[in-house]
């Protein structure tokens, strides 16, 4: 049986100010509290307005779940912050 | 104080505005439709994140308000679908971040309840609480709301839209299933399960499902099945009415829509001396506004969250939560 290999992914996403960062940055975090049944590890960090997702997956099933997990989680983020200009 | 509240258990994303008066603000909902078969989690969370900020710009401009008056979120925090919680509690958290307002997570069945309450002016009533998600005789006592009957497998709701499903009506099926149920003139002996104050419906599902495949009438079967199914719900709520004495019952949900399910609940609860209470049919169904005045209700009684905190919980049942805005 050949063994699943691990997989991961760092990906950076800029916003227009570190403010926008931020509230979307705290809007994830409780996010990254994965049972262990999802099979990966997240963690994101904040650099002035550029977040950092690093997500270590059992493999790329789980990988890429995860990775469309928080990506559609920090677009309604940013989508709700964006409503202000509407 | 106005509250925005986000609803986001299963199918509807709903965006409610409320103040501390209880006048609802703006009720704006987003419902996904399968193209076909049942309510696939993952594709409902998707549809609630393409279209949170239609929603959340529709209900500023029915309330009239702009995104600064708000003075908090709340959100629906389960029970539900755990993409669909995440998914509403994500854009939840945003707004209240970047609002710099408090945040509180708000049981759903119990968002039924207050909004039900609110807007039928029932002050303690044993309530059945029927959906796709969720079916539940609950009544308040000793701080809590207390789940006096509950499905042991799948909801009311779902009972009905998987039938429908199998004999080929679109979704919801409960609707459809009504419409033929009332051109149905022979009753079909059906499984009628309750155990002890609990019911079950997947029996009553698949055997309903086999008669039809077997050549009954749909006309007919539709009829049983919701004759059987709701005389399994109205013997459960009028067991609770009979052991608490409340004087009131009050019918909310999904299923609430039901004028079958409305006549034979009405009935019990003449029988019982009770008032019987139906809230409008916008706030029987999943809403925003059912969240937003929870919510209200919540904070105003000293129930505080850190957004860090603001954990969902797919199984949050009824019983767990205490209520302080109650004696």
């Amino acid at each position: 049986m050949v063994k699943a290999k691990r997989a991961g992914a760092s990906i950076e996403l800029a916003f227009e100010s570190a403010k926008v960062a931020d509230a979307v940055h705290r809007s994830l975090k409780p996010e990254e509290l994965l049972p262990e049944s999802a099979g990966c590890k997240v963690s994101i960090t904040r650099t002035k307005n550029v977040l950092c997702l690093e997500i270590d997956a059992k493999d790329t099933t789980a990988l890429r779940a995860a990775l469309n997990s928080f990506l559609r989680w920090a677009t309604v983020a940013r989508d709700m912050i964006e409503t202000r200009r509407d | 104080m106005i509250c925005l509240g986000i609803e986001g258990t299963a199918h509807t994303f709903g965006i409610g505005i409320a103040n501390s008066r209880g006048k609802v603000l703006a009720n704006v909902a987003k419902v996904f439709v399968p193209l076909k078969g049942g309510i696939h989690p993952r594709e409902a969370a998707q549809f609630h994140a393409a279209n949170a900020r239609a929603a959340l710009n529709d209900a500023l401009k029915t309330a009239k308000i702009r995104l600064k008056s708000i003075d908090l979120v709340a959100f629906s925090a389960g029970p539900g679908l755990g993409p669909c919680l995440r998914t509403a509690a994500t854009a939840a958290r945003a707004l209240a971040a970047w609002l710099n307002v408090p945040i509180v997570g708000v049981n759903h069945c119990i968002a039924h309840i207050e909004i039900g309450r609110l807007t039928t002016g029932a002050d303690d009533p044993v309530t059945l609480y029927v959906s796709g998600g969720n079916t539940q005789v609950i009544a308040f006592d000793a701080g809590r709301y207390r789940v006096f009957g509950e499905t042991l497998d799948i909801p009311v709701g779902n009972c009905l839209d998987v039938f429908a499903r199998e004999v080929g009506l679109s979704h919801p099926g409960g609707p459809n299933v009504e419409r033929l149920a009332s051109e149905g003139k022979h009753y079909i002996s059906l499984p009628y399960v309750v155990k002890g104050m609990d019911l079950s419906f997947s029996g009553l599902t698949t055997e309903a499902v086999r008669r039809y495949r077997a050549g009954e009438d749909l006309h007919d079967l539709c009829y049983s099945l919701q004759e059987t199914a709701f005389a399994a719900l109205v013997e459960v709520t009028e067991r609770a009415v009979a052991h608490t004495e409340k004087k009131e019952v009050m019918l909310t949900g999904g299923v609430a829509a039901n004028s079958r399910l409305r006549e034979m609940l009405k009935l019990m609860a003449e029988e019982h001396g009770a008032k019987f209470y139906v809230p409008p049919r916008e706030y029987c169904q999943d809403c925003g506004p059912m969240i937003a005045w929870t919510g209200l209700l919540a904070y105003k009684h000293g129930i505080r969250q850190k957004l860090e905190e603001t954990i969902v919980r797919q199984r949050w049942r009824t019983d767990e939560v205490d209520i302080p805005w109650r004696r």
